[in-house]
């Protein structure tokens, strides 16, 4: 019990200088395309969500009530993607930060799959009354890398609905306009 | 303790900076003001304006600018209008981009799906 | 600062943004009466003030979740918090109206207790107690939250 007490006031007494830590920064991840082929580089803040939001007309009435539902609530959406022309073109270690940032104990990997030389993992963060407040993926490839970081309250439902079961395109459907080149950047921010 | 305070202070100071308005909004209050002074005032020309008294636009430099600059928003309409084309220009991309985004994450959301049925089957 | 300050104080942006418009094109309406820039933003945020506390009155929106629904930090001290400002400002939303804005005007606009006492119309020792109970309370709040999920308590408890 003593013990416990001790252990209480030490994260208490821990706790006030470890809140000046920063937010993860992207900016971080910005080596791991330096080779890349092709990359998609997305950053979405809350203002820009609910914009984007308000333009959904071309989609189904339901599909895009789902989407503006889902948005309402996100603080922001990252996604970095990163295509390579052959293996060895990207450097494991610099996905240390964030995978060092998604080790925190309030994230809960759910997902850890690693089979070859692929990888996956998702995280989520747990809030109270059964909501998240964060989703990360984390998946890498000989020749690809993808991090897709939704930051916000979310449903448990919201996440079958990323799934796909919102009218969500398949992204080999989307016509992703390539520069001459090559390299596809598409940054909202 | 009171290094304690202060570093809550600073988290505070933090947590309550200042947050900037969302775009579009000075165009707004200007689009509005605009319309109230075409209401209020009719097409008034700047010519309209009274001349104030030497001593008052003496006492008041702030105010006359302001309202000079105010005149001026005889040409904010034509202003707004192209304002109002750039943001949905901006929103029709954050639209792009929100969309490539979902998409992205649906597919590796079903590809981590995939593989951990692959994983299980593998090993029963 | 207009927009900024009925947003800390409210935490909705649609009623900050309609807010803050209303009080400008209020100073719009009464330029005549402004002498300098000081005088305006002196003005503006007077007005915001007001605004935002009648606001609130009419009760046309509640906070989202009170202190006890604010999910806790993380457990581990040594670990940042990413959504920590996140949480301070729903801590600060759950104070009493007037402490609120105290608190606003203190740590987000930086002023002093005297010239906080003028803007809300509240004696200076008025102004100190709010300043001195609402981070008392905050304080509390967050490092009790820590402290049970320390020992691995649930964060749960009733909002007093």
């Amino acid at each position: 019990m003593m013990k416990r007490i001790v252990f209480g006031i030490a994260v208490a007494l821990s706790f006030v200088p470890a809140l000046a830590a920063q937010e993860f920064d992207f900016k971080a991840l910005d080596k791991i395309g330096a080779n890349a082929s092709s990359s998609t580089n997305i950053t979405l803040d809350g203002d820009t969500l609910r914009m984007a939001a308000g333009f959904l007309g071309g989609v189904q009435d339901k599909d895009a009530a789902n989407v503006k539902s889902l948005v309402a609530n996100l603080k922001a959406i990252y996604v970095r993607s990163y295509e390579f022309e052959k293996p060895g073109q990207y450097n494991e270690a610099d996905l240390a930060p964030l995978r060092a940032y998604l080790k925190q104990p309030a994230w809960k990997a759910i997902i850890d799959v690693r089979e070859k030389q692929e990888s996956t993992q998702v995280y989520l963060l747990p809030s109270p009354n059964n909501k998240l407040a964060g989703v990360a993926v984390v998946s890498t490839e000989p020749t690809q890398v993808t991090i897709v970081y939704v930051n916000g309250t979310l449903e448990m439902s919201d996440l079958q609905k990323l799934s796909g079961t919102m009218g969500i395109p398949d992204i080999r459907q989307l016509d992703m306009v390539k520069p001459a080149d090559g390299k596809t950047d598409k940054k909202a921010k | 303790m009171s290094q304690d305070s202060g570093n809550f202070e600073k988290q505070l100071r933090e947590a309550l900076g200042r947050e900037d308005a969302p775009a579009g909004f000075a165009a707004r209050v200007l689009a509005a003001a605009a319309a109230e002074k075409q209401v209020r005032v009719m097409p008034v020309a700047v010519a309209k304006l009274p001349k104030l008294p030497k001593q008052s636009w003496m006492q008041r430099p702030f105010a006359l600018a302001i309202a000079a600059t105010i005149a001026a928003l005889a040409i904010v309409p034509a202003v707004v209008l192209d304002y109002q084309r750039r943001e949905e220009a901006r929103g029709m991309k954050a639209k792009q981009d929100l969309m490539v985004a979902l998409s992205i994450t649906k597919n590796q959301l079903q590809q981590a799906r995939a593989k951990v049925q692959r994983s299980s089957r593998n090993t029963q | 600062m207009v927009f900024s300050v009925a947003l800390r104080f409210l935490r909705n942006r649609e009623v900050a943004e309609e807010l803050a418009q209303d009080v400008f094109l209020q100073c719009y309406r009464q330029l005549d009466r402004l002498e300098s820039a000081e005088h305006a933003c002196s003005w503006l945020r007077r007005a915001i003030c007001h605004r935002a506390i009648d606001e609130l009155r009419k009760q046309r929106y509640r906070p989202a979740i009170g202190l006890e629904g604010i999910p806790e930090p993380a457990s581990s001290g040594a670990m940042p918090d990413m959504l920590l400002r996140d949480r301070l400002r729903e801590m600060v939303e759950c104070l009493p109206e007037k402490a609120r804005m105290v608190v606003v005007l203190r740590y987000q606009e930086d002023l002093v207790p005297t010239e906080i006492a003028e803007m809300l119309d509240m004696p200076v020792s008025t102004v100190k107690s709010h300043l001195h109970r609402s981070l008392a309370l905050l304080r509390g709040r967050l490092e009790k939250k820590v402290l049970r999920a320390g020992i691995g308590l649930p964060a749960t408890e009733v909002c007093s």
